[in-house]
């Protein structure tokens, strides 16, 4: 079964719906991975802002950095510590 | 390849935002203060050019091998520096610098060395202009009993390798031959080193006569062996001149011509000289201590025979004073005439000398 499928099944939700969102993968000491994000709003090397409709998507940690940005997905290189969505 | 733009200001965060929107990849972003940097593809440049013209003040650098090409079009002496290097390098490749003769004995690698001139192929040739294999064959010919050469372009030397054959050792049997005289002679001295002598001292011995024999007496009985020795005998001889009451002599007439050439060596130049006879003398005057130049002064004497009356007897001493010297000259070292005479005959204007000489000589010699 794929990914999508699995994730589908787990969270009981339609695989359609569950695309149409942001998704935000985290690998601890590693990075983050962003995608379907709507922009930029900030950038430093602790805490870098994604704006996804009115909420804006933070994620936090030490030493981080962009190493590739696309309209829609972002990697974040470094040592992320917390992911939060402020609305 | 990927150029590396810094954006400087104050309102940095909405960049990356709206560079992305125009469908622009970036990289590495990074913000410190008051300075954007990311790197961003060169297809894409003209794209962030046009964002950024909008009041940022920017900076666009070149990454790897467009920031190396940069560098190297900046330094346009560097540039012809190595060209010029690199070419002349390939101009190098193609010659021979250096001939290489290695094995064999001296003599045989001066042979190679004379055969390599004659054929033109020393320091400096191209080496499309030898073939080795070619090469190989000529050197198996020029040295027979080569078994092993080896030759090849190395680098920018030429390399002859042979391994010359050894001589086979050689095995010395019984040769079974007698030592016999080679001269006329009363013998004077025996060095019998094997064999046994057939002959005393004092014994007078014709050509061909056996002086140490091919044997050895063990008992009673006769055993083959090599001859080995030396034997030593007086020899007579004999010279026959003829004296005569005159004797042609060249005279200087006092008429001279002198040809004068330049050269830059000291060679010898003859001229179309007018005289019949003459006597030349040659002068190198050396005229620069700059350059080796010389003149050459052929200075011809014109010269006539003319006949003139001699005392014979005193003639006939000095002939026989230069036969005994060609004879001691000819006679091998350590030898000396032991004793000579002469017999006179005179015939009319004529006086026929007969110089006999007797000398100790070795005659008859085996190793």
């Amino acid at each position: 079964m794929a990914f999508f499928e699995n994730l589908c099944d787990g969270l009981k939700t339609a695989i359609d719906e569950l695309k149409s969102k942001p998704q935000i993968s985290m690998f601890v000491d590693k990075g983050v991975c962003v995608e379907g994000h709507g922009g930029i709003l900030g950038l430093s090397d602790t805490e870098i802002e994604f704006k996804y409709k009115s909420e804006t998507i933070c994620v936090c940690g030490r030493n981080l950095e962009l190493k590739e940005l696309t309209e829609t997905d972002a990697y974040i290189t470094g040592k992320p510590v917390s992911i939060s969505i402020r609305v | 390849m990927k150029d590396k733009i810094t954006v400087y200001g104050l309102n940095l965060n909405r960049i990356p935002d709206a560079i992305t929107r125009r469908c622009v990849k970036m990289y590495k972003v990074c913000k410190k203060d008051r300075k954007l940097s990311f790197y961003a593809d060169s297809a894409n440049i003209n794209k962030i050019k046009q964002y950024l013209d909008n009041g940022y003040e920017y900076e666009i650098r070149p990454t790897g091998i467009k920031l190396l090409l940069e560098k190297i079009f900046k330094r346009i002496g560097l540039l012809i520096g190595f060209s010029l290097t690199f070419i002349g390098l390939i101009i190098i490749n193609s010659f021979v610098l250096k001939v290489e003769i290695t094995g064999g004995d001296s003599f045989s690698r001066q042979k190679i060395e004379k055969m390599l001139d004659d054929k033109n192929i020393c320091a400096f040739v191209k080496k499309s202009d030898v073939d080795c294999n070619e090469l190989k064959k000529l050197v198996y010919t020029e040295l027979d009993m080569s078994t092993k050469v080896d030759v090849r372009i190395v680098g920018n030397t030429l390399k002859i390798r042979f391994d010359e054959e050894q001589a086979l050792p050689e095995i010395i049997g019984f040769s079974n031959k007698d030592i016999i005289s080679t001269a006329d002679a009363v013998i004077t001295r025996i060095v019998c080193i094997n064999g046994t002598p057939q002959v005393k001292v004092g014994q007078a011995v014709k050509k061909g006569d056996v002086l140490i024999a091919a044997y050895t007496l063990i008992g009673d009985e006769q055993v083959a062996c090599n001859a080995a020795g030396e034997v030593y005998g007086t020899v007579y001889n004999y010279e026959r001149i003829v004296a005569t009451g005159t004797v042609i002599e060249s005279r200087k007439t006092g008429k001279t011509e002198t040809f004068r050439h330049i050269s830059f060596k000291k060679t010898d130049i003859e001229d179309k000289c007018s005289f019949e006879k003459y006597e030349k003398k040659v002068n190198f005057i050396y005229i620069s201590d700059i350059l080796p130049i010389y003149i050459i002064e052929n200075v011809y004497c014109e010269t006539v025979d003319k006949s003139v009356e001699v005392d014979a007897e005193l003639q006939s001493k000095l002939l026989v004073k230069d036969v005994l010297d060609k004879i001691k000259i000819k006679m091998s070292e350590g030898n000396e005439i032991e004793r000579y005479w002469t017999i006179q005959k005179k015939v009319d204007n004529y006086i026929i000398i007969d110089v006999y000489y007797q000398i100790e000589q070795m005659i008859a010699e085996a190793t």
